[in-house]
């Protein structure tokens, strides 16, 4: 595999990667980074053993990059837990939470508080719900990518999707759009 | 607002940017690059069997990263600036002349030369 092909593997699943491990972290404001670092990892060990997936199909890349980004996400459990305990404990502390801010905001300041608070929200939704909500959400992954990339059912993703939106809906006091269209 | 705009919002905050990505690639390529061989086949591929010359002992270290893994078009060139010279032009990374004498016997003999030697009381 040369540079360029190695380009290509990493164009089409970094998205879908580094969701991955933004829904494995916490979902809060420090989530992108620490994502992205493991991001790196994951396509760095691609590069160093390119060798390897040289004549794999694309199919299998994409297992074997999910297979490291689960082992890397292992091993880095321990720090993820730390992260989401500090972030708990910014969240729960009043003085801390975005919305008791009085001052004048601009739109974006605004903007950023409540994704602040939607990431707090997402922080604590059970891990496999999470993971499946970042990878759809943030990752633009459809139910059968995710299904794939997991190793799961695609009705099991369907199911952690629904209960996902339904638990953040009824804690962001927002209505679901997809509920809406069901009725 | 309804829960797809604070997904989106959402997302906007966490979502990998194409600047950060395009740094992380090229950071994971570089390194790659830098490095003296990504991942031996075996621990006896590093050493080159003895009795060889010495201009093939420089091919077959150099085998191990062809330079043909790194097309030029995969690199475009940095925007030029008016400040800097024409030695920032040079591709990164060592010369290949600079290991022409970087032997196993020349290392040998630089470890030897320099280790501490006991002095008497």
């Amino acid at each position: 595999m040369n540079a360029a092909e190695f380009r290509e593997l990493y164009e089409t699943n970094r998205a879908a990667i580094h969701s991955y491990f933004v829904g494995r972290t916490d979902g809060g404001t420090g989530a992108r980074q620490a994502a992205a670092d493991l991001t790196q990892e994951v396509f760095l060990r691609c590069w160093q053993h390119r060798d390897r997936l040289t004549d794999m199909p694309d199919d299998g890349r994409r297992a074997w990059l999910f297979t490291v980004a689960r082992n890397l996400s292992v091993d880095s459990a321990r720090l993820a837990a730390t992260r989401a305990g500090v972030q708990r404990a910014l969240t729960d502390d009043p003085a801390a939470r975005p919305a008791t801010v009085s001052a004048p905001a601009s739109t974006a300041v605004l903007a950023a508080e409540r994704a602040a608070i939607v990431g707090a929200a997402i922080a604590r939704l059970p891990e496999t719900q999470r993971v499946t909500l970042a990878m759809a959400a943030a990752g633009g992954l459809t139910s059968a990518e995710i299904a794939a990339a997991l190793g799961v059912p695609a009705g099991t993703v369907r199911y952690r999707l629904s209960e996902a939106r339904r638990a953040l809906a009824a804690e962001l006091g927002t209505y679901d759009d997809e509920k809406e269209e069901e009725r | 607002m309804s829960l797809d705009d604070d997904l989106a919002a959402w997302a906007a905050t966490v979502r990998l940017t194409d600047a950060d990505a395009e740094v992380i690639f090229r950071r994971i390529v570089l390194t790659g690059a830098t490095a003296p061989a990504p991942a031996p086949a075996s621990a006896s591929a590093q050493v080159p069997p003895a009795g060889r010359t010495r201009r093939a002992r420089r091919e077959h270290t150099f085998a191990a990263f062809p330079a043909t893994a790194f097309p030029a078009t995969a690199f475009p060139a940095a925007p030029a600036s008016a400040t800097l010279s024409s030695a920032t032009s040079a591709p990164a990374g060592l010369a290949p002349t600079w290991w022409r004498d970087y032997t196993r016997d020349f290392t040998a003999r630089m470890v030897t030369a320099t280790r501490p030697v006991r002095v008497a009381a």
